[in-house]
């Protein structure tokens, strides 16, 4: 009964080997986590978040368990772009200043004060001086000297944050001077992100490659207690905490014990958690049709906060016929968008107005007016007019050329059901859309060869440049600027501002650049995500925020009943 | 009997290098780049050729391939790219976890499965028989996303019975039922059906033989010669079924995984593979090649005791 052996091993290898396709075949899962795509975001100064912090007199010592819809990846700060790693470790680590509610105005954190010289080269901070890690070594500037270096000098994925920065000083323990090479307004911004938290240098070194995963000491309200993967991170307060930056009602240890960050990457399962309690908060992205549901529930509120993102519709314009302005003018004027927004949607998003969302500087109030707006009959003449005739089937021909565009959107953004309607939308002008989705890394692929078509990605920002300096200047062809689109004034624009220490002018520059380079049609704003959160009513104190799509700022002012 | 064992074993050894290597190999090929993926989307190309650099990415592939393997020879898998801790604590407790929800749910599956494709049999063209081949088809054709949730609303949600998602790492205590019980079912429901229609055919062929006949000539009782005589003869291509299945499961049960938040093997390395974290996939599809050719040679010594006429040369 026995089979020969070579026929059983080359069962064997068979199978092993199906088994290992399906595996390198397996569908992506959507990665809420991914930089380009991925994340709900909102815009619009809306709700503000309204913090129930009011009521009641706040309970001590509960737990509060949130949903963590995939994984972080390393906590150490400077290893990862990870949206859900800078969601945890914001409560473990504490950067040298921070930004307010408002998104815009900086605040002391780590640092007590700073200052900037007038030409914008030397930048000087105090340090607070009662401030120590969880590990009871107190904070000292040797220690911020370490944490920059080993950012600008390592292989961090973030480092670029940090670029330009040209010395770093410790003249005594509690103050740190920074030289630059040239003026960047952004600097500061960038300094209150979570990427640039305070390390402990003993720590670190002491770690190894282990720091970020089994060692983490930061300075933040919460510590490490226990992390088994893909199953829960657990923090618990760190009692000597009182450095709380001034945009905390409790500036000292946290109310809560401990916070439970429970991997569910199953949004079914997370939903029903939610209403049972089992976990409390349930961060973006949430499914349109959930939130609505979710609204109607007695148990749970939906909380929008104010966050910077814009999801764009761009052109590939080296690929024919999208080389052609009046092609791409005409394409841009067949695509519905409200009645996108308002079916695919669910009327969650808004209107794309500027590439930069509103609320956040650098917004282009004058963008609207070159925007294409709806209509079909203008889209029509317009192609009648560039010679495109409409064909036996209803596609437009000229010269032969079927008047067809591929279209490879990112598979979930903005949602594949949007780019199904504006393949109808398009037929209504004569116009064929070559739909061809494309999943996380055959995205990349295509960018990288050129080879995309249509295309759409979501821009989270929270200064100008992120996505103005990023999309449009020259220097950022190939990529992400995948239009490519090269304007000598709008680089000019675009260079002025990035390095101006006179924010209104900038602002101004910002402004301009966009309207500029949105005549040519190579891109226009989609839409305008909204971040929403899920929040069990047991949960006091809690104000979402949309700080470079953070949503959980250092939980201080939170509770549970 | 022991020489078979051992040239079977190295032969085995070969298959699962074979797979390695051409793990390796496909990984690479395919598009998407860790690097670029580590860096996010808008990190500029120095910065993404920086980080390909510390991940050793910008060697020639047989460079790449000639480390892997001397580090595989010392036992060494290397560091996850996305987490960065060593591939072998990254693997081992979602390893645990799945082997426990896998042997779980196969002995339900045997347990139940079994005596209900001998019942089929036995009442084979009758209507119990009718509506057991039916609950099979059905039990292989629900999705196991859908017998998950479905038992977690009906369970977990409405009767509170059970935790809705999570797991326990104290196996087999009473709590770890708990949160067990309704991801063992759900992967049970999907394995039970094979088993109960080949237990089925698998006795209907042995029920007709003479052997069956003259045992019951001789006056055994009924339940005798169904389970010792039939049962035992006809569970050969059941129990090979089981191994392949055993295997396959191990990979299998990632929605499952998904459904219940269970951090599970399957979990960990569609994850991986999304993210391209190529150290992490290898160590992944290195356990289960070396899971999948372990349990088809156990399967094959196990035929010796099962039908001493199976003799290994």
């Amino acid at each position: 009964m026995p089979q020969p052996l070579r026929s059983r091993i080359l069962r064997a290898t068979a199978l092993a080997v199906a088994l290992a396709f399906a595996f390198a075949c397996a569908p992506q899962q959507p990665q809420p986590d991914h930089p380009s795509g991925g994340e709900t975001g909102a815009s619009a100064p809306s709700s503000a978040g309204g913090a129930p912090a009011a009521q009641g007199t706040p309970k001590r010592d509960g737990t509060l368990v949130i949903a963590l819809p995939a994984e972080t990846g390393s906590l150490d700060p400077q290893a990862t772009t990870s949206l859900n790693a800078q969601r945890v470790r914001e409560q473990m680590f504490d950067s040298l200043l921070a930004a307010d509610w408002d998104l815009k105005t900086l605040l002391p954190s780590l640092a007590e004060s700073w200052q900037v010289s007038p030409d914008g080269l030397t930048y000087t901070f105090k340090l607070r001086q009662d401030v120590k890690f969880h590990s009871g070594k107190p904070l000292t500037s040797e220690d911020v000297r370490y944490t920059f270096d080993r950012w600008r000098n390592g292989a961090s994925p973030t480092r670029w944050l940090i670029a330009g920065v040209t010395g770093i000083e410790t003249p005594d323990p509690y103050t740190v001077v920074l030289t630059v090479s040239e003026p960047n307004p952004d600097l500061l911004y960038n300094l209150a992100r979570s990427e640039a938290s305070i390390l402990n240098q003993a720590s670190v070194e002491a770690a190894g490659a282990d720091f970020g995963t089994r060692v983490i000491d930061g300075t933040g309200p919460f510590k490490l207690k226990e992390w088994s993967v893909k199953n829960q991170i657990v923090l618990e307060r760190f009692d000597d905490y009182h450095w709380a930056p001034p945009s905390y009602q409790n500036r000292g240890p946290a109310y809560l014990k401990e916070i439970v960050w429970k991997s569910l990457p199953e949004e079914t399962t997370r939903l029903l958690e939610l209403e049972t309690g089992g976990v409390q908060i349930v961060p973006p992205r949430i499914s349109f049709h959930e939130i609505d549901r979710l609204k109607g529930l007695r148990d749970v509120e939906v909380m929008d906060y104010p966050l910077g993102s814009t999801v764009i519709i761009g052109f590939n314009t080296r690929l024919a016929p999208a080389d052609d302005p009046e092609v791409r003018h005409a394409v841009l004027m067949g695509i519905d968008v409200q009645r996108i927004i308002d079916q695919v949607l669910y009327g969650h998003a808004d209107y794309g107005v500027s590439l930069v969302a509103p609320g956040v500087d650098g917004f282009c109030a004058p963008c609207k007016d070159v925007i294409p707006s709806y209509d079909p009959a203008r889209a029509r003449q317009i192609l009648d007019d560039d010679g495109w005739r409409p064909g036996p089937d209803g596609i437009r021909v000229k010269d032969g050329q079927r008047l067809s565009l591929l279209a490879t959107p990112y598979t979930t953004v903005p949602y594949p059901e949007a780019y199904t309607v504006i393949q109808a939308q398009l037929r209504e002008i004569g116009v064929n859309l070559d739909l061809q989705p494309a999943e996380t890394s055959k995205i990349f692929e295509l960018y990288q060869r050129g080879a995309h078509g249509i295309w759409s990605t979501s821009i989270p920002h929270d200064r100008p440049y992120q996505a103005v300096f990023n999309f449009l200047h020259s220097s950022s062809i190939p990529s992400p600027n995948r239009f490519p689109y090269r304007n000598a004034e709008v680089d000019r624009l675009i260079d002025e501002a990035r390095t101006s220490m006179d924010p209104a002018k900038a602002n101004e520059d910002w402004a301009k650049a966009q309207y500029i380079a949105l005549q040519s049609y190579v891109f226009r704003p989609f839409f305008h995500e909204r971040g929403e959160v899920a929040v069990h009513r047991k949960v006091h104190g809690f104000r979402p925020y949309g700080y470079v799509n953070s949503v959980f700022q250092k939980m201080t002012d939170t509770w549970v009943e | 009997m022991a020489a078979y064992a051992l040239r079977r074993a190295l032969a085995a050894l070969l298959v699962v290098l074979g797979v390695v290597v051409l793990v390796f190999v496909i990984l690479r090929l395919t598009p998407g780049d860790p690097a670029r993926v580590l860096a996010g989307d808008n990190a500029p190309p120095d910065v993404v050729e920086r980080v390909r650099q510390d991940l050793g990415l910008d060697q020639p592939l047989p460079v790449q391939l000639a480390r892997y393997v001397g580090r595989l020879a010392v036992g060494d898998l290397g560091r996850s790219i996305s987490s960065r801790r060593p591939v072998l604590e990254e693997i081992a407790e979602p390893l645990r976890t799945t082997y426990q929800l896998v042997v779980a749910a196969m002995l339900v599956a045997i347990v139940a499965g079994v005596p209900l494709g001998v019942l089929a049999a036995v009442h084979r063209g009758r209507a119990l028989d009718r509506l057991l081949v039916v609950a099979a088809v059905a039990g292989a054709s629900f999705p196991s996303f859908w017998v998950g949730l479905l038992l977690i609303w009906y369970f977990s949600y409405q009767l509170g019975w059970f935790p809705i998602s999570g797991w326990r790492s104290d196996p087999w205590t009473l709590e770890w039922w708990r949160y067990a019980v309704l991801p063992v079912l759900t992967l049970a429901t999907v394995l039970m059906a094979p088993i109960t229609r080949l237990t089925r055919s698998s006795m209907l062929e042995v029920l007709g033989q003479d052997y069956v006949r003259t045992a019951r000539a001789k006056g055994l009782g009924e339940r005798l010669v169904l389970y010792r005589h039939a049962l035992r003869n006809a569970a050969l291509p059941v129990l090979t079924l089981t191994a392949v299945q055993f295997g396959f499961f191990l990979g299998g049960t990632v929605v499952t995984e998904n459904v219940f938040a269970i951090p599970g093997l399957g979990r960990l390395l569609v994850d991986a593979i999304g993210l391209r974290d190529y150290p992490l996939v290898q160590a992944g599809v290195l356990i289960f090649s070396l899971t999948f050719v372990t349990i088809n040679l156990l399967a094959d010594l196990a035929y010796g005791f099962l039908d001493p006429r199976i003799r290994y040369e």
